[in-house]
């Protein structure tokens, strides 16, 4: 497994800290939120374990939450938001570092129809400013609004196909998500 | 019936499901409950050696002593008193300065006739009883001043041989004798003390026996010889309210002293034991409770789903609560029988009957008020640590608890951005401690009492260590202390260090998603271990200072309060040690709570996030 031209998997834990910290942002299906954390709390941790200052950090975590559309959340704990903010604070906590590519795994998997519209939504706008995002679904209209869409079965690669042209502006009717 | 049948099943079943816990518990409650038998039946089993010793010398029921010479028709007087039915004396009584091997110590010589006496005849332990030249020394005395029969000793300036090792139940053994000198005593005092006092007060005085004429000659004043009566009463039970009746304001009046108060000094030395054990107990029971509570802490956060299916089965929160209970309740009864006998064997132990008094120190009476204390405290422990718990379960939804979802950790606002400051390690610790801060305050309460403990031992030991006159004991007498503050302090130790093991364990489960987030997120296994470590180490700090300034002192002085001591007898442990005590503390609770940290740190990230739920 390569990143950034780095064979990766064969790293030590503390390289692979390092790695996570700066060239990897993760979002997960069940969010993993820290309960005890506000939302901008949440979106600055990856700064602040990254080494930043406070202030750098919180700054940061609050141009993101504005990005994702949640400033007025910011002070909210995860038990206040509905689930598709609380997937959009992690996403923005994803981006916390700036990293190469953003893995998310199954994001849209507890969510209903109009807070999967959300994250695509959130997600298409990232991808057009150039972020990297690698998906991991199972749902096959989630898989359509990729470009590169590589099926795996049983833990191998089955399938790698090309997506070009028509995702943009219509993410919504191809995940059959909106008319 | 068939409740309580049910009640108890579900109860056994459960500790049989974790038996690890359940044996960590009633270790916990066990020592508590072991010392505080020790404590009690302490008292009763240093009795043993006085009495065998009264029996053995024919020990008086009241000692009186005339101070002058004028006194002595009072103790004629007393002697055909109503009550009195034998009597042995007067015998005169000089002070004296005794040299031997170099060292001058205070004594109090009797001058006794060489033919038995009907009342206290001194039972000698080695050699024969006094002769002309000849000087029988008190058991503990000659033990403190290591002398033997045949060693040459200087009294008064003149020379005498040992000729005999006795031991009396008309005064208390050495350091503890009563006074019988007309020039008076002053036993235990500190030189600050001494120096106010009046000259020729004989400081702590041995005791030794003389032929009446060697005694008379030790003092070329006739008029300064004391003399001392021993009597025997028809009902011994009545002695005090004898001394009360034959009190009197005029100086040639005879002083009177009961058997009962002469066994009150000469058991004193066991007294102080029992006070440390009690002490000891304390201190083990309010480690116990901090024990029990993040276990059962532990064990409750486990049976969330548990609680779910009885209520869904159709338990009522009330039996809920009851199943709950009934676990701890039943620990605890077993931790308190296992105490009880553990005390009762290991009593003897630390009862020698030291070198003043005859006879072992005896079976320990075993009495319903001592199994009753014992088995309230162990049932008061498992009570204060399970109640609450035990209840929010019971109350909690039915829904919830089959979901098994995890109790929200709080949220400290200031602690959280006060950690954004700080390096990694210490950013994370800082968040789990104020993530559970029960727990936080549990650890800080643990390591204060152990630390408050350390404090109140190493008084205690200056005191031991001082000798007399400072510290009042002799090494005969400090010894069995030593070994009772030794025990105390190794069963405070291990229940400390068992505990700050239990927290981190505790702490380790509990953290498992935050510590995989934060590697997720960024942090090294280092980070994260350390960061548990950390989380212990802080409170172990706050317990620290709080254990080595106000609260070994607060300690010491409660202590001083409930038994009556003299504070200003003791020298509090210096600046130095109380600033060591601090670090050290903090590097021993790290040590103990590296190796579970560490492990907790290392735990793959993707296997825990995917187990625990969001």
């Amino acid at each position: 497994m390569w990143l950034n031209g780095r064979r990766i998997d064969d790293i030590g834990e503390r390289a692979l800290a390092r790695m996570r910290r700066t060239a990897v942002g993760f979002v997960f299906q069940s969010f993993h939120l820290m309960e005890e954390l506000t939302a901008v709390e949440n979106v600055e941790l990856p700064a602040l374990l990254a080494g930043r200052s406070p202030r750098a950090a919180r700054r940061r975590a609050q141009e993101l939450l504005e990005r994702v559309g949640l400033d007025h959340r910011a002070r909210f704990p995860p038990s206040a938001l509905s689930g598709g903010q609380r997937q959009r604070v992690a996403v923005a906590r994803a981006l916390s570092n700036e990293p190469s590519v953003v893995l998310a795994d199954e994001p849209t998997g507890n969510l209903d129809s109009a807070a999967t519209l959300d994250v695509l939504r959130l997600f298409d706008g990232l991808h057009e400013s150039g972020q990297t995002l690698v998906i991991v679904t199972h749902d096959a209209r989630i898989a359509a609004t990729a470009d590169r869409l590589i099926s795996m079965r049983d833990g191998a690669f089955v399938d790698e196909t090309r997506l070009t042209g028509g995702t943009t502006g219509r993410l919504g009717a191809l995940a059959g998500l909106e008319d | 019936m068939g409740r309580i049948l049910l009640i108890g099943r579900l109860a056994v079943r459960d500790l049989r499901r974790r038996p690890v816990e359940a044996a960590l518990l009633l270790l916990a409650i066990m020592a508590a409950t072991t010392t505080l038998t020790l404590g009690l039946v302490l008292r009763d089993a240093a009795d043993d050696p006085y009495q065998s010793t009264r029996e053995a010398t024919s020990g008086p029921d009241v000692v009186a002593v005339a101070d002058r010479p004028a006194g002595l028709s009072g103790l004629e007087e007393l002697a055909g008193a109503p009550g009195v039915i034998d009597h042995s004396g007067p015998y005169p009584v000089a002070p004296a300065k005794l040299q031997a091997s170099g060292r001058t110590s205070d004594v109090q010589a009797v001058g006794r006739d060489a033919a038995p006496a009907s009342v206290d005849q001194p039972e000698l332990t080695r050699g024969g009883w006094v002769s002309e030249g000849g000087v029988v020394v008190e058991a503990a005395f000659a033990e403190a001043l290591g002398l033997r029969v045949g060693d040459p000793v200087t009294l008064g300036g003149r020379a005498f041989e040992v000729v005999g090792v006795a031991v009396t139940a008309a005064v208390a053994p050495y350091p503890q004798a009563s006074c019988i000198v007309a020039v008076g005593c002053a036993s235990g005092a500190t030189p600050e003390e001494l120096s106010r006092l009046p000259p020729g007060l004989l400081q702590t005085p041995g005791l030794v026996w003389l032929t009446r004429a060697d005694a008379r000659s030790l003092t070329s004043d006739p008029g300064s010889l004391a003399h001392v009566m021993n009597l025997k009463l028809a009902h011994p039970d009545e002695a005090r309210a004898f001394v009360g009746a034959h009190l009197s304001k005029s100086l040639d009046a005879p002083r009177l002293e009961s058997w009962e108060t002469i066994r009150e000094d000469a058991t004193e030395p066991a007294e102080d034991a029992q006070i440390l054990l009690r002490m000891g107990a304390w201190l083990l029971g309010l480690l116990a409770v901090a024990s029990v509570s993040v276990l059962v802490g532990g064990r409750m956060a486990g049976q969330t789903r548990r609680v779910g299916l009885l209520k869904a089965a159709g338990g009522a929160p009330g039996l809920v609560a009851a199943v709950l209970l009934a676990e701890y309740v039943l620990v605890a009864v077993i931790a308190a029988a296992a105490g009880l006998a553990v005390g009762a064997l290991a009593a003897p132990l630390l009862t020698a009957s030291g070198a003043g008094l005859i006879g072992s120190a005896g079976t320990p009476s075993m009495t319903p008020s001592t199994i009753g204390l014992v088995s309230a405290a162990a049932l008061g422990i498992a009570a204060a640590a399970t109640v609450v718990p035990a209840v929010r379960a019971a109350r909690s939804s039915t829904v919830v608890a089959l979901a098994d979802s995890a109790r929200p950790p709080r949220r400290t606002g200031w602690l959280i951005a006060v950690s954004a400051r700080l390096p990694v390690p210490l950013l994370l610790a800082l968040r789990i401690t104020a993530r559970r801060p029960r727990r936080a305050m549990l650890n800080v309460a643990s390591i204060a009492v152990t630390v408050s403990g350390v404090y109140v031992a190493l008084v205690l030991d200056a005191f031991l260590t001082a000798g007399p006159p400072a510290g009042g004991y002799g090494d005969a007498q400090a010894e069995p202390l030593r070994r009772v503050l030794l025990v105390v302090m190794v069963t405070l130790f291990c229940l400390a260090a068992v505990n700050a093991v239990f927290i981190t364990w505790a702490t380790v489960l509990d953290n498992r998603r935050s510590s995989a987030l934060a590697r997720a997120l960024g942090a090294t296994p280092g980070e994260a271990g350390a960061a548990l470590a950390a989380a212990q180490v802080l409170p172990a700090l706050a317990g620290a200072v709080a254990g080595a300034f106000p609260g070994g002192f607060a300690l010491f002085h409660a202590i001083n309060a409930v038994t009556g001591g003299d504070s200003g007898r003791a020298t509090l442990p210096p600046l130095w040690q109380l600033l060591a005590l601090v670090p050290a503390t903090v590097l021993v609770v790290a040590a103990l709570t590296a190796v579970p940290a560490l492990l907790g740190g290392r735990r793959p990230v993707t296997e825990t996030l995917q187990a625990e739920p969001a």
